[in-house]
């Protein structure tokens, strides 16, 4: 009973994140928001079947667990993100700091491997860990060249990621060592967290990704001056 | 159970019938072939796998089925697209043929298995299953000839749509396996979300007629 509320209280606050987004990538146009959208809905959606399936057959998938098919979607699209919303000149910029998410993801992956199949988890960590990467290095950059409000919204994303991130990993871990259906279990702990980690990183969205239609050069796209802070991070900045 | 014979029977017409219509047609034909030897070859990977996990009919259904049928019936699809990069409309053509001659298939083993005396019953399975095919072969369909447009997108998109099928599939089958209420939420589940998504996109053409997409 305590994983059915656990779970449904994340596919309320994961659907509202859903409709959200919705609104905002069909207002502003901006890919930022289209991807932050996939995120949420392939999460709702792996929370749906999860949650029917614990309703009508009070035991978790045993084969094929479709559910993870849609949850690493949407990690796949958090590092679409965590690509997306990086400047050009953050593209450049390297620190030490970054490789912290790869010795901690592999080292974990490993770990985790003992208990599940092979590539669900190495899919699952390596999507997680690239982003780690990502949001790592954002913070970083932020940290020593942001100065504008945009920059701190920008920076403050990137924490939230982060933080996301790590959340999932604490999950994952305190689900290696199950110890009840109750509330002492840690695993609800995390699982509540990042239940109200989904809407904190819908507020923090909207104050990174404003309003104006904008693309970024890192999708592709003709990037737009007044929002980078390229005049800030010269050449000989970037290391 | 035949079901090669089963095929062999249905696909005879069929390729009389192509080359008979002439080269202008011998596309849609293929389709609904392709469709329905995705169908057949699906059914094999299904057994397959059932077999290796000694999975029941529940676990089948709702863990193994969608995943197997899904990946498979997005082969002759991308073949299409990447082989001979249609333009939208002709794909989009192409992704409900495939899709409905896949449930057309399926309902006919089904009926050769179980037997086609209630039509009542058979009504409803036969929309239901035909809209749940043609929804999620839709939204992966559509999903792809959107997401392959913009590079930022493309790899994340495809993995995002075939999951969405899946779970959508999957909650089907896994709702169709109860019986009573259940069974009839699963069944009216794809045809309302047919119903909402033509109605979505009828309103969407008529608010904006210079978007044709």
């Amino acid at each position: 009973m305590t994983e059915i509320v656990d779970n449904a209280v994340q596919l309320v606050a994961a659907l509202c994140c859903t409709v959200g987004s919705v609104i905002q990538a069909v207002r502003t146009r901006r890919q930022e928001w289209c991807i932050l959208a996939c995120f949420y809905g392939t999460f709702a959606m792996g929370l749906i079947y999860w949650l029917v399936f614990e309703l009508l057959l009070s035991y978790t998938p045993r084969y094929f667990y479709v559910a993870d098919l849609s949850w690493i979607a949407s990690y796949l699209f958090m590092l679409t993100l965590e690509i997306a919303i990086t400047v050009p000149e953050a593209e450049k910029f390297r620190t030490a700091a970054a490789w912290l998410s790869p010795v901690v993801g592999i080292s974990l992956t490993l770990y985790y491997i003992q208990f599940g199949d092979v590539l669900s988890n190495a899919l699952t960590c390596g999507f997680t860990t690239a982003a780690g990467w990502y949001a790592i290095r954002g913070i970083r950059y932020y940290h020593r060249y942001g100065k504008t409000p945009e920059d701190r919204s920008r920076l403050r994303l990137h924490h939230v990621i982060l933080v996301l991130i790590f959340l999932e990993y604490c999950l994952w871990t305190a689900s290696c060592f199950w110890i009840s259906d109750t509330m002492t279990n840690p695993y609800f702990w995390f699982d509540y967290m990042l239940s109200a980690a989904l809407p904190v990183l819908y507020a923090a969205a909207r104050r990174a990704l404003p309003g104006e239609t904008r693309h970024t050069a890192a999708a592709g796209e003709p990037a737009d001056d007044t929002d980078l802070i390229s005049e800030k991070a010269g050449e000989e900045n970037v290391h | 159970m035949y079901i090669e014979n089963v095929f062999v029977c249905m696909a005879a017409p069929l390729l009389v019938g192509m080359f008979v219509a002439g080269r202008r047609y011998y596309f849609d034909f293929w389709f609904i072939l392709a469709g329905m030897a995705a169908c057949l070859l699906s059914a094999y990977v299904n057994s397959f796998f059932t077999g290796f996990y000694h999975a029941d009919v529940i676990s089948a259904a709702s863990e193994i089925t969608p995943v197997v049928e899904e990946i498979i019936k997005l082969f002759p699809l991308l073949f299409y697209l990447l082989v001979f990069e249609p333009e939208q409309k002709k794909a989009r053509i192409a992704i409900i043929i495939i899709d409905a001659s896949f449930a057309t298939f399926e309902n006919i083993c089904w009926m050769t298995e179980n037997g086609a005396a209630r039509l009542d019953y058979l009504l409803l399975r036969g929309f239901s299953t035909g809209a749940m095919h043609v929804v999620c072969g839709t939204l992966v369909g559509y999903g792809l000839v959107f997401v392959w447009q913009r590079p930022w997108l493309k790899a994340a998109g495809t993995m995002g749509l075939l999951c969405a099928a899946i779970t959508f599939h999957a909650m089907y089958n896994l709702l169709i396996s109860f019986p009573g209420v259940i069974r009839n939420i699963g069944y009216g589940m794809p045809i309302v979300t047919a119903v909402l998504c033509v109605a979505g996109s009828r309103l969407h053409r008529t608010l904006d007629p210079a978007d044709d997409s």
